[in-house]
Parts: structure tokens; C-alpha cells; sequence
């Protein structure tokens, strides 16, 4: 484009011609003062707050989002998928829960002697364990005592 | 005058300081004075017994098992007994229940039936191992717990009595084996043994916990006594025990107090006419109208012809060891 050779192309002569829009004087002002701002300051770095909080803070809402997701979805049965039961040894017993041992009250070794001997020996043996069954309290009028039941 | 003043302080100082420097730094310890505070001790430091080991001593006391096979539970029950050893007939025994009508607690008994079981099983290990002095001290001891457990109501005095059986059965082949110390030592130890309760003691001091407990519900105001009750309708049917007028309920009540009368005076009669009566009171009782009587009355029929054995079997056994350490006495 520059080459000053003469052509002998009509186009050529043509396009070699034009000459490029000059500048104007304002225009290199603008960016004298737009250089002269940039100065100091690393081009393309962008501020400490938005450099070190937007990234953490991105993480952090990724980090709330999967535990929302956990929570909601992972832990909950999967109704598609079978249930798995796992069995303990032994525990295919089909006794009955032994019945509830009465406290040691007047009322309940009264009913064991009514009952007969062995009623009366067996309560006795329950009775000598370490920990006694409970005895719930009734209170009525500042009075406390064993209920019966 | 300062000099006639100071002369008698001085002497009357000298005179204290000869007594004081004799004195005991620590008064002496005079043991405990309740003995269930003791024997509380000792349940505190029972074994937890399994149900192998609960078959275990039963089968032993049987005779089914040697007591060597025990030796495991025999290990854990040394503090207990030891524990229980340290009282005394002289020792008094209050075990303070706090009296509820049929609520009344007794947790003592299942624990005092199992400590002394551990104890009479302990006699045996001594007896086999031919201790006999220890074995003595042990169903002694065993039976000083039947004596202390035997403090009141009914069912105290049954757990004394069938401490006493267990015992006795422990006892009764021992005295053949026993060398005159021994049977001296028995003898001396049976006769300081508290007195048992009789049975008329044992009925009317449970008629009197019922009784005490009960009457300000039916004497008193009906609504109130509903209020204090509420949530025991299935045990005491609220309705057929507080229900009808005060004139009512107060029968209900009187009635309920008579038959244990009738049964502390059918104790008093010949050993030949008791068992029928108590009998024919015990089917009343079954039978009884009032809601009262049919639920708080204990078995007492079959309480007294247990309690009687016991008396008899006692008897017999303290005269078994009186006359072997008298003939043993002889001949030395």
C-alpha cells in the first residue's frame, strides 16, 4: 500500500490515492489524559474486595446449595429403590416383651401371695436386681405417694 | 488479793489438766445404731445376678449341684456379706417405711431374700470345706437378716419365714458335724435371736397401714378423695369403693377394719381350730360384697399355716442343738 511504484492498474491508482482520515487534535489529548489515569494502577487487576470476597462468597453459596441438595434429596428414601432391612441375629425371636414388673409395693406382694408361692418367689427375684422398676408418684394436697397401679 | 486470785485459777487449771491428759484423743465408736442403714450397705453391694446364676443358686440349695459350682457368685458376694455380718442381735432394726396404704414401698425384701441366700450359700462353702465355726457365724447371721426383715406387715413376715426355711435346711445336717465348741457357740447365738412376729402382730399392723391410709377417703369428702385417687380407677374400681353416701362408705370401711379383727382373733385360737377358721375367713373374703375387702385383704389363711411350720421347724431345731451341745458337754 505504501510502495511507490507506479501502476499501471486504474484500480490500484485508485486506492493508492486515498490517504487515511487524519486524527484530530483532540482526539490524541483524550488519550494522553486517559494514559495518564491508568498509570499506577495494573492494567486488568480489578479491586481487592471483589478480587478475594466474589470468589469466597461464590464458594460458599456452592457449599449451601450441595448441603440444601443433601439434605433434601440424598438422605430421603430413594422411593424407586427397595428397602434394604438388615436383620440382627437372634432377632427373629417370636416371644412375647416379658410383662411390665410391678413395683415393690404392699398392693403388688399382697396380689403375689393371693397368687400363690411361686407369683410371691419370682416377684422377690426381680425385686433383688440392682435397679428397681419405677414406681410412678402420685401428689395431690402436698401429699406424695407410690401410686398403685 | 491478785496473788490469792491468780493462786486459785492456777490450782483449779492443774486440777482439770490431769484428767484432760488422759483423755482419749477420739471418743471410741459405738457402732451403728439402726441396723437396716446397715443391711442397706450390704444390698448396695450385692452381685447383679444372670438368670444362669439365679438357676445356678437355686439348684444348689436343692441339692441339685455341689456349692463348688458357685464359687463364682460365692467371689462377688464377699463385701455383702461381710457387711450384713457386722450386726448384732443388740442392734436395733427400723427400716422407716413411709406408710401409703397399699402404695406403701418395700424394696428391701426382694434384696434382703437375696442377701441372705448368698449368705446360707457362703455356710455351705465353710461347711464343706469343714469350717464349721464360720458356717456357724454365716446361718446365725442369715438368720438374724429373717428376724430384722420381720418388722411388720405380712409379707415381711412370709420373706422372714422363708429366710428361716432356707436356713434351716442349711443347718439341720450341719449339727451332726458340729464339735462342742461349735454347738455351744450355735446354741448361745440362736438363744440372742430377736423374737419372731406372731401373726396377729403382723395383721394388725398391716390392718392399721390400710386402715389409717384409707379412712379420710371414706369418711371424708367423696370428690375430694375421687381427686386424690384419679388415675387408679382399674386398681381400686373408684366407683365401687367411694361411691353410695357417707353413711355408706363409712359401713364400707368398718366392715373392711372388722374382718381383719376377725382374723387377729382367729390367730389367738388352739393350733387345732386355726386352720379351719382362717379357712372359712379367707372364702368370705373371696366372696365379700365390699369392693374393700376383696381387694386389700391378703391370703392371710395361707400366710398363717406357712408362718406355723416355721414356728414348728424352729422349735424343733433350736432344741436339736441345745440338747446335742448338752450331750456334747457330757461327754467331754
Amino acid at each position: 500500500m505504501n510502495d511507490d511504484t507506479p501502476s499501471h492498474n486504474p484500480l490500484e491508482e485508485q486506492l493508492s490515492a486515498l490517504r487515511p482520515r487524519q486524527l484530530s487534535d483532540g482526539f490524541a489529548q483524550r488519550l494522553g489524559e486517559r494514559l495518564e489515569r491508568q498509570d499506577g494502577e495494573p492494567q486488568g487487576r480489578r479491586p481487592l474486595g471483589t478480587r478475594f470476597f466474589l470468589p469466597v462468597a461464590a464458594i460458599a453459596v456452592l457449599i449451601l446449595v450441595a448441603l440444601w441438595l443433601v439434605q433434601n434429596f440424598a438422605l430421603r428414601e430413594n422411593p424407586l429403590l427397595p428397602k434394604q432391612e438388615i436383620v440382627m441375629p437372634g432377632a427373629e425371636s417370636h416371644e412375647p416383651p416379658p410383662p411390665q414388673t410391678p413395683g415393690p409395693t404392699l398392693f403388688a406382694y399382697s396380689q403375689a401371695i393371693a397368687s400363690g408361692n411361686d407369683g410371691l418367689d419370682e416377684l422377690l427375684d426381680r425385686h433383688a436386681a440392682t435397679l428397681l422398676p419405677d414406681v410412678p408418684v402420685k401428689e395431690s394436697a402436698g401429699q406424695r405417694w407410690p401410686s398403685i397401679e | 488479793m491478785d496473788y490469792v486470785r491468780i493462786t486459785i485459777l492456777i490450782a483449779f487449771f492443774s486440777l482439770l489438766a490431769g484428767p484432760l491428759c488422759g483423755e482419749e484423743p477420739f471418743a471410741a465408736d459405738e457402732g451403728p445404731s439402726n441396723a437396716a442403714l446397715v443391711y442397706w450397705q450390704a444390698f448396695a453391694m450385692l452381685p447383679e445376678l444372670d438368670t444362669e446364676e439365679t438357676q445356678l443358686l437355686a439348684q444348689v440349695e436343692s441339692g441339685d449341684k455341689p456349692v463348688a459350682a458357685a464359687k463364682a457368685i460365692l467371689s462377688r458376694s464377699g463385701m455383702a456379706n461381710s457387711l450384713a455380718k457386722s450386726v448384732t442381735p443388740k442392734t436395733d432394726c427400723r427400716w422407716d417405711l413411709i406408710k401409703s396404704g397399699p402404695g406403701t414401698l418395700l424394696p428391701h425384701l426382694g434384696k434382703a431374700r437375696l442377701l441372705a441366700r448368698l449368705m446360707v450359700l457362703q455356710a455351705r462353702a465353710d461347711a464343706a470345706a469343714g469350717n464349721s465355726s464360720a458356717a456357724v457365724d454365716q446361718l446365725t447371721a442369715a438368720l438374724l437378716v429373717a428376724r430384722n426383715v420381720d418388722e411388720g406387715v405380712l409379707i415381711q413376715m412370709l420373706v422372714g419365714d422363708a429366710i428361716e426355711s432356707l436356713t434351716l435346711a442349711a443347718a439341720e445336717p450341719l449339727v451332726a458335724k458340729l464339735d462342742a465348741k461349735a454347738l455351744d457357740q450355735f446354741a448361745d447365738a440362736l438363744s440372742q435371736l430377736p423374737p419372731r412376729t406372731t401373726v396377729a402382730q403382723a395383721i394388725a399392723y398391716e390392718r392399721d397401714v390400710f386402715g389409717l391410709w384409707l379412712r379420710p377417703f371414706l369418711t371424708g369428702d367423696a370428690e375430694k378423695a375421687r381427686a386424690m385417687l384419679a388415675g387408679d380407677d382399674n386398681t381400686f374400681d373408684i366407683k365401687g369403693l367411694l361411691g353410695g353416701t357417707k353413711a355408706e362408705r363409712t359401713r364400707r370401711f368398718d366392715e373392711f377394719i372388722s374382718a381383719y379383727n376377725k382374723m387377729i382373733e382367729a390367730s389367738k385360737l388352739p393350733p387345732e381350730k386355726i386352720h379351719a377358721e382362717f379357712e372359712r375367713l379367707e372364702l368370705a373374703t373371696t366372696k365379700s360384697s365390699n369392693p374393700l375387702v376383696r381387694l386389700l385383704m391378703p391370703a392371710v389363711g395361707r400366710a398363717n399355716v406357712r408362718h406355723a411350720e416355721v414356728d414348728k421347724s424352729m422349735a424343733k431345731f433350736e432344741k436339736t442343738v441345745k440338747d446335742a451341745a448338752n450331750a456334747a458337754e457330757r461327754k467331754d
